[in-house]
């Protein structure tokens, strides 16, 4: 093994070979990290690509330093952003930081004029210390390029109050009701949080950790190694991999909320060290520690390290077939509405977004490269085939039930891969030209319901027979995909308990003579199902 | 490796793997019993419900041999309010004859660390996770 393999990977050589063996063609066809189709790479800090990327990064710092407050990519502007808007312990936390950082990401890539940039990450597990480069320059606070600013609380007051006043007069109505629910009914509110909750710290006291002192005290490190790590990834649902719902993701923190183990642990742990929790006295502590943390630039490598374990896990979830947002729809609908009215884009104006926009990487179209967590992803075998692949259906008229469990129709409902359940429905060939030839296939369809379009739970397609094709009397098999009827099945509750009630039904009417009729019954010859 | 971050993994998989020193003797000890057995693929891990807590203040959570289970630190909780639910990994050995024991400690920057009172740490309740686990090799 070699130490650069493992970095990249996250893997040493046998494991591959043990993961490939394991898991067989699904590996091979499909690599266990989803990268190279990305336009731009997040890149561990501490490689040579993400030295290069901090280079960039603290060139569009000193630009954001020297913007006016006025202007909304100032500094400080963006970190009140965070401080005004972002969400700590609930569901939420994922894709609001992904959003913030996303935007930011391609305002840094515009400013810093280097059109590969994507922010790198800070793989604190690997290295449970603030990595080197980010005591040089800008991209510390305590560097004096921040003291004009922030020497005192006084000068950043005067520095920032006019156009958070400006920005409060003009806040959009969706804007005022989430700083309500976030008990900031006020501007002076707000400043009463910076000053006295602290999060405010002079130039000296920014930043705790400093070049001589980098590293993550041993709790915190303990926090951050594979252990914890790993376990934050196993569950298999949203929450708890997730912290839990709350009615915005602008509330804050109460007693009944209750933070993921990534969240609660690494993420708060990693803050508040950086910050001088539980080192220094209260007056003392640095940005870190609070809502305006995203003054100290490794805020945002701190971050993208959280968005990369967030796609680890979807993309072991995805691997093993099992879901990556709320199951239940009207959950799964609560969390993608929530809109995030803060943002600002790299044009400089606002961003109107919603949760769901970020339940992807979407058009930010970065990938990472390998970190720590990532064997979590090979690790996830797919599932063995199922002992049965085809079961065969007992008919009732143009009515087959077919049994095929439980456990094998909920995989099949889920999206699992290797349980795409296909109906096989066999039909005579129509006897003339005035024979129904084109018919829909209903799946657990009450009996009095007659016919079903694309837009019905119960529908699951359509079959039909091409051209009269006078004389044919073979019988004919069409094969019917299941997944979606069945995923429409099971929101609605109407999945059933292992047995598939797979209706025929003829389109449209027959001429009867110069008359029209209803058209007859369909006549089934046999229905089946298969797993694919 | 570089030999600082070596040196903290080090540590890290002492602390981890029961390698800790034993927790003071004034931890707050709690025991509780599993509701059930949990199912193939489940885990049972912890909630801690966290009360308000003064700043810069930390909530360990080990076992009684003094391995750190978790480690609490509040993050932009409103100042005066609950500091929330807080869930802590345990590993299989953990639970013993169907129950978990664990010490919970309190520590800040220059004060003792002692026992968290009722009011810091408001509940502790187990729950069940459900999980993958990894198949057999």
């Amino acid at each position: 093994m070699t130490a650069s393999f493992r970095a990249r990977t996250g893997l040493s050589r046998r494991e591959l070979l043990t993961s490939v063996a394991a898991g067989g063609a699904a590996f091979l066809l499909g690599p266990p990290r989803a990268r190279g189709a990305a336009k731009y790479t997040r890149y561990n800090a501490t490689s040579a690509q993400g030295k290069t990327m901090l280079n960039s990064y603290a060139k569009a710092i000193e630009k954001m330093l020297n913007l006016p407050p006025t202007h909304p990519h100032n500094w400080f502007r963006n970190a009140f952003v965070h401080t005004l808007d972002c969400p700590h312990g609930n569901w939420w936390f994922f894709a609001w930081h992904r959003g913030y950082l996303g935007n930011f990401e391609q305002t840094i890539r515009a400013l810093s004029e280097n059109q590969n940039f994507a922010m790198p990450y800070w793989d604190w597990t690997q290295l449970p210390e603030i990595p080197a480069t980010m005591f040089e320059g800008v991209l510390t606070p305590t560097s004096a390029a921040f003291d004009p600013y922030i020497k005192s609380y006084q000068t950043f007051f005067d520095y920032m109050n006019p156009v958070l006043t400006t920005f409060w007069s003009n806040r959009t109505p969706g804007q005022v009701a989430q700083l309500n629910l976030r008990q900031f009914p006020t501007l002076d509110a707000v400043w009463d949080q910076v000053k006295n909750n602290p999060m405010y710290a002079t130039t000296p006291n920014a930043r705790y950790l400093s070049a001589q002192n980098p590293k993550l005290d041993a709790r915190t490190a303990a926090m951050c190694a594979p252990p914890t790590i790993i376990d934050g990834l196993k569950p298999t649902t949203f929450i708890p991999f997730n912290s839990n719902r709350t009615k915005s993701h602008t509330v804050p923190p109460t007693g009944s909320t209750t933070f993921s183990v990534l969240e609660g642990l690494p993420h708060n742990n990693v803050h508040n060290n950086i910050g001088g929790v539980n080192h220094v006295p209260q007056s003392d502590f640095g940005y870190m520690q609070d809502n305006l943390s995203p003054t100290d630039p490794v805020f945002f490598l701190h971050h993208s390290n959280m968005d990369r374990l967030w796609q680890v896990w979807i993309r072991k979830q995805e691997r093993l077939g099992l879901p990556t947002l709320p199951e239940v729809p009207a959950d799964r609908k609560a969390w993608e509405e929530d809109p995030f009215l803060f943002f600002i884009n790299a044009a400089g104006t606002p961003v109107t977004a919603k949760a769901g926009d970020y339940a992807t990487i979407g058009a930010f179209d970065y990938d990472y490269e390998p970190g720590s967590g990532e064997e979590v992803v090979a690790q996830a075998a797919p599932p063995a085939p199922p002992a049965k692949t085809r079961f065969s259906g007992k008919l009732r008229g143009a009515v087959g039930s077919v049994s095929v469990g439980t456990a094998l129709l909920n995989q099949a409902a889920a999206g699992q891969p290797g349980r795409t359940l296909v109906a096989h429905v066999t039909l005579p060939h129509p006897s003339g030209p005035n024979a129904p030839r084109t018919f829909d296939v209903l799946v657990n369809a009450p009996a009095n319901l007659t016919s079903a379009g694309p837009d019905s739970p119960f529908y699951a397609g359509t079959i039909s027979f091409f051209g009269a094709m006078r004389g044919m009397t073979m019988d004919t098999t069409f094969a019917v995909p299941l997944t979606k009827v069945l995923a429409n099945l099971k929101s609605g509750n109407r999945l059933g308990a292992g047995e598939l009630q797979i209706r025929v039904v003829p389109q449209g009417v027959v001429r009867t003579g110069l008359a029209t009729a209803p058209a007859p019954p369909a006549r089934v010859k046999a229905v089946a199902v298969e797993v694919w | 490796m570089h030999l600082a971050p070596l040196a903290a993994y080090v540590l890290t998989t002492l602390l981890m793997q029961g390698g800790g020193a034993a927790p003071p003797p004034d931890a707050r000890r709690i025991v509780l019993d599993l509701p059930r057995a949990p199912a193939a693929e489940e885990a049972v891990w912890l909630n801690v419900r966290v009360g308000a807590l003064w700043r810069g203040a930390r909530i360990l959570v080990l076992t009684d041999d003094g391995t750190l289970l978790g480690a609490i630190s509040p993050f932009a909780v409103v100042p005066g309010q609950e500091a929330g639910t807080y869930t802590i990994p345990l590993p299989e050995s953990a639970v013993r004859e169907g129950r978990v024991a664990v010490r919970l400690v309190l520590e800040g920057p220059r004060k003792a660390t002692r026992r968290p009172t009722e009011s810091e740490v408001e509940d502790v309740g187990l729950i069940y996770v459900p999980i993958k686990r990894e198949p057999v090799r």
